[in-house]
């Protein structure tokens, strides 16, 4: 007890005496400053990280790109034994596959959003909440196998088929919906890249939702609106920026799945107006090709993907972020 | 609408000087509200005369908001929180779960603490509140937006960018837009949440001159922290005190002569 007062007075004399010396006992401005820099080398290596992986993509493609120049991206021929390469059925899948997810999830995330956060009882707001999020942590391989295993089958069977024949003799929408009925092909695909970024994007759009001000709700409220007017005129127009962020955020993430859609697509280098036909994504060539690359033009090739991959969903993602910090502001 | 008055006998009646001998607009009787396991207001009585200005005052957490967002049942939106008693407008009880709330909320408006444009142009913030009830031709409509304009004091100032974003304006110019938006519903009553602690004083003042025009038309309830403002632009003032009215009167007898220990205490500054 003595030893503490005394050390307290002790402190406190020599801290009046001089504002020069730190009165603490051990020294905290230096592990300040330490932990300062360690925070800000840590945030750097980031950055530096970021710049690695552009650089090394750029040298390891750059065989590739210096040789087929920029026509790789819209050259459609990729045989490894002419060692002629283009990326243009890679790309094509890649945005095909995603549309197609996009076009179904968001309209699904966006009504579960609204579900939770406005309509639903006040107790199944959370449990849902959660599911969802459970729902978005499953890992891809195992979308990647029911998606072949189960679903494939089934879509075949009740839809591929149907489908197909429905539209035989329709212009236009004869060509769209054709293929293999196999269930296999950019459709499932899509449907399970659906399957997968639909979570996320509801759940980024939930939490967007959540930030519309309660009085401006209680505004539109006031002036005798329902449920659906309020969240029409004024939660949508509130979060039009942030929900588009939340939709980039999904595409984001649909035109790098790889695993999932490696096992579903079909695998076939080829561009098709049919979405039941197999394709090929940007993810699923490097995947299903980067062991059997022999000679240092399809490696190179296959880098070049990689980059174009990497820079597509670099902007894809920057732009999701701008959105969404649209909301805070 | 029901009217009791024409327009000549609004004219007859001096602005300012409408002592009670206004008819009462709203009564309320027993009133008892719960939060839950709260019992956050006791037994209130109280009538508020048509066409006046009733100002709510006393400290915060006394019950005021709560009263205020009763009238207009917005506190519904909740679940937990619940009403017991009678507030009797028209000869209804607007706590009576049959009663429509899109009608009643059409009836008595409410403006908020905090100016809320809705995200769509000024004039949009306008014609959205009209197109829920009715459907104007273009024309009727233009001069519907300009008619709430021009009653909210604002017409000058954006008559000639009506289709900027409401939330384009200043904090007082939008909360004069959330006025307008208000009465282009021709209420009969006007709810006001402290309208002006979140302003300037030049927006304020702007704000109570307009109050007081809007008086002669409408039966307006004014929940402040701000006594200044209850004694500029009420004519009855109620003061409460955790969740209990404790003294209603004219805000000239209330602020002079207050009867209450507790009203003298807040008014003079002793606690609040």
């Amino acid at each position: 007890m003595t030893l503490v007062e005394n050390s307290n007075t002790k402190a406190h004399e020599e801290a009046a005496g001089s504002f020069q010396r730190s009165p603490r006992f051990m020294n905290g401005e230096a592990f300040n400053s330490t932990f300062k820099w360690l925070s800000i080398g840590s945030a750097l290596f980031i950055l530096v990280i970021l710049g690695g992986f552009f650089v090394s993509l750029t040298v390891g493609a750059w065989p590739a790109l210096s040789k087929f120049g920029l026509s790789f991206i819209w050259t459609s021929t990729w045989n490894p034994v002419t060692e002629q390469f283009g990326a243009l059925p890679a790309i094509a899948g890649t945005l095909i596959t995603s549309g197609i997810a996009i076009i179904i999830a968001v309209p699904l995330a966006f009504a579960i959003a609204i579900y939770i956060t406005q309509l639903a009882p006040r107790w199944l707001r959370h449990p849902l909440g959660i599911a969802i999020e459970l729902l978005a942590a499953i890992p891809s391989i195992i979308y990647g196998m029911w998606g072949l295993f189960f679903f494939a089958p089934i879509f075949a069977e009740f839809i591929q088929a149907p489908v197909i024949d429905a539209f035989e003799n329709v212009p236009f929408l004869s060509t769209i919906f054709a293929g293999p009925a196999i269930g296999i092909g950019m459709a499932t695909a899509g449907i399970v890249l659906a399957i997968m970024i639909l979570p996320f994007i509801a759940s980024v759009m939930r939490d967007v939702i959540d930030t519309v001000p309660k009085r401006l709700k209680e505004s539109g409220y006031a002036i005798g609106a329902t449920d659906w007017e309020v969240t029409r005129a004024i939660i949508i127009p509130h979060c039009k920026t942030a929900m588009t962020g939340a939709i980039f955020l999904g595409l984001g993430r649909a035109l790098g799945e790889t695993m999932a859609v490696t096992f579903i697509i079909g695998n076939a280098n080829r561009i098709t107006a049919a979405i039941f036909a197999p394709g090929n994504t940007i993810a699923s060539t490097i995947a299903n090709e980067f062991q059997e690359a022999y000679s240092s033009i399809h490696s190179s090739s296959l880098i070049a993907l990689g980059l174009l991959l990497f820079i597509i969903t670099f902007i894809v993602l920057a732009v999701a972020r701008m959105m969404l910090n649209r909301i805070s502001s | 609408m029901e009217m009791t008055m024409t327009p000549a006998d609004l004219t007859n009646i001096e602005p300012g000087k409408s002592e009670s001998a206004n008819e009462v607009d709203i009564s309320i009787r027993d009133l008892n509200f719960y939060y839950g396991n709260n019992h956050s207001l006791k037994n209130i009585n109280l009538e508020i005369g048509r066409n006046e200005t009733t100002a709510i005052i006393g400290p915060s957490g006394c019950g005021k908001s709560t009263l205020l967002r009763i009238l207009n049942r917005i506190y519904t939106l909740y679940p937990g929180q619940e009403a017991r008693g009678e507030v009797m407008m028209d000869g209804q009880n607007i706590l009576d779960p049959k009663v429509n709330v899109s009608a009643l909320r059409a009836r008595v408006g409410m403006v908020f603490q905090s100016p809320t444009p809705f995200p769509m142009s000024i004039y949009d913030n306008i014609a959205y509140g009209i197109r829920l009830y009715e459907k104007p031709s273009r024309r009727e409509m233009d001069a519907r937006v300009e008619k709430a304009l021009r009653s909210a004091a604002l017409w000058d100032e954006v008559k000639d960018k009506l289709h900027q974003s409401g939330q384009s304006l200043s904090g007082g110019q939008q909360q004069r837009l959330c006025i307008a938006r208000t009465i282009a519903l021709e209420p009969q009553v006007l709810l006001l949440d402290e309208p002006t602690s979140a302003l300037d004083p030049v927006s304020t003042s702007k704000i109570e001159d307009l109050l007081d025009t809007l008086r002669d038309e409408y039966t307006i309830v004014i929940v402040t922290h701000n006594m200044q403002q209850a004694a500029r632009v009420s004519q009855k003032t109620v003061f409460m005190y955790l969740g209990e009215v404790v003294e209603v009167a004219e805000t000239d007898e209330m602020f002079l002569r207050p009867k209450e220990e507790r009203t003298k205490n807040y008014i003079t500054g002793r606690f609040g």
